[in-house]
């Protein structure tokens, strides 16, 4: 993290803005794929709640998780603008439902939080905070970055 | 000469050759007088040393001559095929073996080998003397041996004929016999450039490669390194094997600016060969030997010809195989595979939209390319598939090798090697395969004594056969052996806590056979080298079920074993029949299905607070799908009618109940990826004709 972080601080960096509830999140445009519609999604037994299960993505097989879910926030109705957002990490590609998409954004690093600091800020809940990389302010418009390896970091891990 | 692009070919080959030196040579440990065995091996052993010699291998090319030195006495009934002699032979196969595997590996060849010792044994047996090994009497009178004949027992450089100023060794020598016997002429070319020529090096490369262009150049003087740096005179002198005529040649090298004069003469290749016998018998035995004569070299050129003809007929024969066929990567079957998948599920996909909207052309049409999909597909299934002989034929050696080690007699029988199975499963197979016949041989079958005196024959029999049933292979590892002993078995399972003692009292026979599959298990109270160290069986059943296989044991005491591998054509499509629970489609491999049956809520017994049903006065225990996956019943099911699929492990038996039956369908098995790895009872998914997913589900694991 600590590297990617001082990626960062070097130059700007472009993020998929979407919403969860009403907080606005982002994540790198280098980790998405592509960004779909709700489709079909097939449930798959013994897994954790937050996997919805899988879809096929043009013939092949895509596990989809829901963000809400994984991080820890009450689950909603899906709607009209719930999309997947098709995120690849290494060599694990994802589906994951977020309730809209909103743009794609530059952010300078000077206006990042990292994570590390908001550690101790009384208002953010421990729990979700290892999900999160650190906190955009663009405009008073405040963008939560989530850390993909923390919310992937289960792969396998099930039985 | 550039040797790169014939590398693959050298290291195919050899690998053949290495394997026919194994064969045959268990095939003469059992006859020794086996004279077509002995001449196999010949073979194989000198178009090794050929190869490697052109390889510039020179380490492999010393060791086969050596051999061939060796093979030669016996072939010729100088020498008889002793145990130790062939135990020699063995362990030089093993350090070719690992020479070509280093060559492969791109290490130096004799990186981690050492054959100074195996060198020196078949030198000393080729004089004569006997392995050092059961020498220890005349060890000393023996030890002289080596160096008192060094003519005979060269490492394939000592005799050296002249003609001209060319020195031919034995190696090369073969090579223009090979070239001869396949027709083509071998040179002896003398050029002389004018002494006005600056670039002689520039000079040398034209000739060089005008020659390269109608033939070999096989050997140059001064060598090839010096010519190019213009270390010479005026004159080099070549040996070039062509097929062309000497005419030809002549006016080629003629045609290049700056050369004084050419000579050509065509070699007699049967006179070098009388050459290398004078000075190999003109060449006085220093010392008397002790234990027995120095072979006699007068036979030698003969068989050397005989051979090479043969080495040549074989090789053509090969030129012949090889032209019919294309070598190609497995991932490229592997992506060709994945595309056909998909033109099946869009095959299907189309079916329906014909189905549904009543359109008889479109019905028509995709009849027909159904048609075209399954023989592509069928194609492209068999282009994937190899004979089960490429990991059965390693299994003689292993076999032999353990006898030894365990001091048992064991005969070991192969059959149906010829049967096909998919490349992906060849791969895996052989080492659940190998262990299987290590338990066999180690568990199994008794020492001969032990044998005799229970009445059996003193030679223990294994059997490994293959064969086609249905939509599977069947492979059998069969012994006549002690058998399992069954009680032994579940004690031990007992104190090792893998089982209750409750357990133990209450299991039929075939449960406690399947013991020995359970992880932790091993019956050996030594651990031995070969088996017993607890790890074995349960990971050779996991192996085999990830292969979407079956494992069986039956087993009778003082009888033998028989363990029975079914292991489906292919991995990658299978027929299935597709059930629906609530919202989701499963998918139940069709090979693991037995029928399927309608029955009423009444029908369900309950036995020891388990449901089962009596299907034909079988008892048979019935699993509730939606509860086993853990599915949340959304409405609880009044209809009369319950669907059951009746499903079969080995001799298990057991109902799944579902909501609906669907329907027999062709589907194309894909992995549910990293993300979802290691969830026990879903072996993949697959995608359907309309685009939805459907999990396939592991029966096996479903029923534990």
């Amino acid at each position: 993290m600590e590297q990617q972080n001082k990626e960062v601080a070097k130059k700007e960096i472009q993020i998929v803005a979407f919403k969860l509830k009403r907080e606005e999140y982002g994540m790198s445009i280098l980790n998405v794929e592509e960004i779909k519609r709700l489709t079909d999604i097939t449930r798959v037994p013994f897994t954790p709640p937050f996997i919805k299960g899988v879809m096929n993505l043009r013939g092949s097989v895509l596990p989809v998780i829901d963000l809400k879910n994984r991080i820890g926030l009450p689950d909603a109705e899906y709607t009209d603008a719930t999309r997947i957002i098709v995120v690849k990490l290494d060599d694990i590609t994802v589906g994951m439902i977020v309730d809209a998409v909103t743009e794609v954004l530059t952010i300078k690093e000077s206006h990042i939080t990292n994570s590390k600091q908001i550690a101790t800020n009384a208002d953010v809940h421990n729990e979700a905070n290892k999900f999160i990389n650190g906190i955009g302010n663009l405009n008073n418009r405040l963008i939560i970055l989530l850390n993909l390896d923390e919310i992937l970091g289960f792969a396998g891990e099930n039985k | 000469m550039d040797t790169n692009q014939y590398m693959e070919m050298f290291l195919e080959e050899s690998q053949d050759h290495l394997q026919s030196l194994n064969d045959q040579l268990l095939v003469l440990e059992k006859d020794p007088g086996d004279s077509d065995a002995i001449n196999e091996i010949f073979r194989s052993a000198h178009t090794l040393k050929g190869m490697s010699a052109t390889m510039g291998y020179t380490k492999i090319a010393e060791l086969t001559h050596d051999m061939e030195n060796v093979l030669d006495l016996i072939r010729n009934d100088k020498l008889e095929a002793s145990e130790d002699i062939v135990d020699i032979l063995f362990h030089c196969v093993d350090a070719l073996t690992q020479m070509v595997a280093n060559v492969s590996n791109g290490d130096a060849e004799d990186a981690s080998v050492d054959t100074t010792d195996l060198v020196s044994e078949l030198n000393n047996i080729a004089n004569g003397g006997a392995p050092a090994a059961t020498a220890n009497t005349s060890a000393q009178t023996a030890a002289p041996a080596p160096q008192a004949a060094p003519a005979s027992s060269d490492n394939g450089v000592a005799p050296v004929v002249q003609e001209g100023t060319i020195g031919y060794t034995d190696v090369d020598i073969d090579v223009l016999n090979k070239a001869k016997s396949s027709g083509m002429e071998a040179m002896h070319i003398k050029i002389t450039l004018s002494e006005t020529c600056m670039l002689k090096g520039v000079r040398v490369y034209m000739v060089m490669s005008a020659l390269e262009e109608m033939g070999t150049v096989v050997k140059s003087v001064p060598p090839a390194e010096d010519l190019e740096k213009e270390k010479f005179g005026l004159s080099f002198e070549l040996v070039f094997i062509t097929g062309e005529e000497l005419k030809k040649i002549e006016d080629t090298i003629n045609g290049i600016s700056e050369i004084e004069s050419i000579s050509i003469n065509i070699i007699d290749v049967e006179k070098l060969e009388a050459g290398e016998q004078k000075v190999a018998a003109s060449s006085p035995a220093p010392t008397p030997q002790p234990v027995a004569p120095a072979p006699k070299p007068a036979s030698k050129p003969v068989a050397k010809k005989e051979a090479s003809a043969k080495k040549a007929a074989s090789s053509h024969h090969d030129i012949m195989k090889t032209s019919q066929s294309v070598r190609v990567s497995i991932d490229k079957l592997d992506a060709l595979m994945n595309l056909v998948g998909e033109l099946v599920i869009n095959k299907t996909r189309l079916e329906q939209i014909g189905s549904t909207h009543r359109i008889s052309e479109l019905v028509e049409t995709v009849e027909q390319m159904d048609r075209v999909t399954g023989d592509l597909q069928s194609i492209v299934m068999k282009v994937r598939m190899v004979p089960v002989g490429q990991v059965f034929n390693r299994f003689p050696r292993v076999v032999r090798d353990l006898a030894k080690e365990l001091n048992k007699e064991v005969n070991l029988t192969i059959e149906g090697e010829e049967t096909e199975l998919d490349r992906t499963v060849i791969d895996e197979i052989g080492d659940p395969l190998v262990h299987l016949i290590r338990n066999s041989m180690d568990h199994g079958i008794e020492h001969p004594d032990e044998r005799e005196a229970m009445g059996k024959p003193r030679v223990g029999e294994v059997k490994l056969i293959a064969r086609h049933e249905g939509n599977n292979v069947i492979i059998i590892v069969s012994d006549d052996g002690a058998g399992i002993d069954t009680e032994r078995v579940k004690q031990k399972a007992v104190e090792k806590g893998i089982i209750t003692q409750e357990d133990a009292d209450h299991m039929t026979q075939a449960e406690a056979d399947r013991i020995i599959f359970l992880p932790g298990f091993s019956t050996s109270d030594v651990i031995t080298d070969v088996s017993g160290r607890g790890v074995g069986m349960d990971v050779v059943q996991t192996t085999i079920e990830a292969l979407g296989g079956v494992i069986d044991v039956e087993t009778k005491e003082h009888v033998g074993s028989i363990f029975k591998i079914k292991l489906p054509l292919t991995l990658a499509i299978i027929q299935a029949l597709l059930v629906k629970i609530q919202e989701e489609i499963y998918a139940i491999p069709l090979a693991a299905i037995d029928s399927t049956i309608n029955i009423t809520l009444d029908d369900i017994k309950t036995i020891q607070n388990k449901e089962t049903i009596v299907i034909r006065g079988e008892i048979i225990p019935i699993v509730r799908l939606d509860r086993a996956l853990h599915l949340q019943r959304v409405e609880e099911q009044n209809s009369e009618e319950i669907y059951v699929v009746i499903v079969h492990i080995g001799n298990k038996k057991c109902g799944i109940m579902v909501d609906k039956l669907i329907g027999q369908q062709e589907i194309v098995i894909k992995t549910l990826g990293k993300l979802l790895s290691g969830i026990k009872v879903i072996s993949g998914a697959t995608v359907l004709g309309n685009g939805q997913i459907a999990l396939i589900l592991d029966v096996a694991m479903l029923m534990q």
